[in-house]
């Protein structure tokens, strides 16, 4: 079985991405029955990345796929999708040597996405600091001049 | 004929260093040989009388053999004398106990210089010792991946695939650059690997993968010279010289500062190199408990305002230590200034640049548009950055360069992981199921020959 080869996961994804559906993340951690690495969907909600932090444990690797909706004034809403990789500070040496090889391998499934946060401290998934990332790769700003980005 | 397939090939990964070597088994945490790269060698003459038919030995030293793993290695030097012939051969003693034990007339060798294969006998047996003694495998039954230095030369290349392929059979081969490695181990792709060894500082970019050899650059300051430097101003200061574990008999306790009571062995036959590698083991438990980098910029008040640190040597000898244990590992950063005496190797280099202008050199070298990422991802390597102090300091003299770029540092999260970060990057790669097809297996070697090395092993 590869890395994510679970239909699940592209299941899941597809879930996230479906704007009728109620779920805005979904976190893949690797299976520890298997010998070999393989991904499952470990859990999915419909809140926002504060959510998704609760679940990320310390000693262990996982990927995060969640929606945020963005918006440059009132009227135009967007929305975008972040990929995280998490590398829990305790994780084992060979988990976290792996993930930068296994990590192309999956978006290979969870091919659309924004941008590519790596974290291994919860203090990197700041919310503010995730949406300004998302402006800056969105395109000319406009609005340069008078913000402060 | 054993078929690649799979995570189940066990490949043998193995780092030469200047000072430590590590080997063991891909897919493995930790390398299962760590021992010294230092090795203890007695040359001795046999005297061939006439046709070379019956080599009778006429060596001097008394040599311990029954305890030691040592290998002949027979010397093709023939000294025309007259008749008789005389042939040079070494015995080695290699691994850490073997080199430690005191013998007569047993000298020390390493088998790199500036980073690179000098001496090939030693490295042989130190793979011999490797495979054989410390994870007793036969390496005819084992794919063999291996370091190279990032500015590793095309005949040193082809010169290590033959030994692997001629002397040690392996089925497969495959070489590798340290910062790639290293920057597999700590799982990145790209960035700047900055790799502070026991004789090389070096840093390199390194970009999915691949290692940006026009960004390779280096300099021989290292662990090796901090504990060299050490032992001068331990001389310097308190007129001493540490006397190494072996040549101890008795010793007594003795105040602060006072000079040691000690009686020694003071055998015939101990070599100078061998007595010098020993001080310096001394001194590198002495770098590995007192020593520290100072946070911000060393400045006399303020290392004078921070807490002593008491050591005693093995003879001893003890004393509180101060500023010598900031000053010391200064040289990382300031080798003109903090260096006591100048050595022999550093001479003719000038102007000596620090750790962070080693990294600030190498960017430069990249390209403009890569910097940015390779700031933010600078890897961290080698067993002298493990210093408490080194992390915070090491980034905010590279800030200094750049102010307005973000840089963030990567290392290994336990120190052991540090000293063996390239291993770890061997032992990733040669597990991953899609390396398999990279490897150079013994029929291509066969039919392409040597010259093969370069264009697989980029």
């Amino acid at each position: 079985m590869g890395l994510c080869d679970n239909p699940e996961i592209k299941q899941a994804y597809e879930d996230v991405r479906d704007d009728k559906s109620e779920t805005t993340w979904i976190l893949l951690e690797y299976d520890e029955s298997s010998k070999s690495d393989v991904l499952q969907v470990a859990t999915k909600g419909s809140g926002n990345i504060e959510e998704l932090k609760t679940h990320l444990k310390e000693d262990a690797a996982a990927f995060g796929y969640i929606r945020v909706p963005m918006a440059n004034d009132e009227l135009s809403q967007r929305t975008k999708f972040v990929l995280i990789s998490w590398c829990g500070p305790k994780a084992k040496v060979m988990r976290r040597a792996k993930l930068g090889v296994q990590k192309s391998e999956l978006k290979k499934v969870l091919c659309s996405f924004s941008i590519e946060v790596p974290a291994d401290d919860v203090a990197d998934l700041n919310a503010k600091e995730i949406l300004l990332l998302l402006k800056k790769a969105g395109g000319a700003n406009y609005d340069r001049q008078n913000s402060d980005y | 004929m054993p078929t690649y397939g799979g995570d189940e090939v066990n490949a043998l990964v193995i780092d030469v260093g200047s000072t430590w070597t590590r080997a063991g088994f891909a897919g493995e945490d930790m390398p299962k040989a760590y021992f010294p790269s230092r090795v203890g060698y007695i040359e001795s003459e046999l005297e061939l009388i006439e046709a070379a038919d019956d080599p009778k030995e006429t060596t001097a030293a008394d040599i311990d053999v029954e305890m030691a793993e040592s290998g002949e290695d027979k010397r093709e030097t023939p000294v025309t004398n007259g008749d008789r012939r005389k042939q040079k051969t070494r015995k080695y003693f290699v691994g850490d106990t073997e080199s430690a034990t005191w013998r007569a007339g047993m000298e020390i060798g390493g088998p790199l210089e500036h980073g690179l294969v000098k001496d090939w006998d030693i490295y042989e047996k130190i793979w011999e010792y490797a495979f054989k003694s410390r994870l007793r495998v036969q390496p005819e039954e084992h794919p063999v991946m291996v370091s190279e230095a990032a500015w590793n030369t095309s005949s040193l290349r082809t010169r290590l695939i033959e030994l692997a392929f001629e002397k040690f059979n392996c089925p497969a081969f495959y070489v590798c650059k340290t910062p790639v490695l290293a920057a597999f181990g700590t799982g990145k792709h790209t960035g700047l690997v900055v790799d502070v060894g026991g004789e090389m500082a070096s840093a390199c970019a390194v970009y999915e993968g691949f290692c940006l050899t026009k960004t390779v650059c280096k300099q021989e300051i290292g662990g090796e010279l901090i504990s060299s430097q050490l032992l001068e101003q331990l001389k310097k200061d308190f007129d001493y010289e540490p006397t190494p574990i072996f040549d101890i008999e008795s010793k007594a306790p003795v105040d602060i500062r006072q000079k040691p009571v000690v009686h020694r062995y003071n055998r015939e036959g101990t070599t100078a190199s061998y007595l010098q590698e020993m001080r310096l083991r001394i001194m590198q438990e002495f770098k590995e408990t007192a020593c520290e980098v100072i946070e911000r910029s060393y400045d006399s008040n303020n290392v004078n305002s921070k807490p002593l640190k008491p050591f005693e040597f093995p003879d001893g000898f003890n004393l509180s230590v101060g500023a010598m244990r900031y000053a010391l590992p200064e040289i990382l950063f300031n080798p003109s200034q903090f260096m006591v005496s100048r050595p022999k190797q550093l001479e003719n280099e000038s102007p000596l640049m620090g750790i962070h202008d080693i990294a600030h050199k190498s960017l430069m070298a990249s390209d403009v548009d890569l910097r940015p990422q390779l700031l933010n991802n600078v890897v961290i390597a080698g067993g002298s950055t493990l210093f408490p102090g080194f992390n915070d300091r090491f980034p905010a003299m590279l800030q200094d360069s750049y102010p307005g770029s973000r840089i963030k540092l990567y290392a290994p999260s336990t120190n052991t992981e540090r000293k063996v970060t390239a291993w770890l990057g061997g032992s990733v790669l040669a597990s991953l199921g899609t390396f398999h097809q990279l490897w150079i297996s013994r029929a291509e070697y066969d039919e392409h020959g040597a010259s093969i090395v370069d264009k697989k092993c980029q």
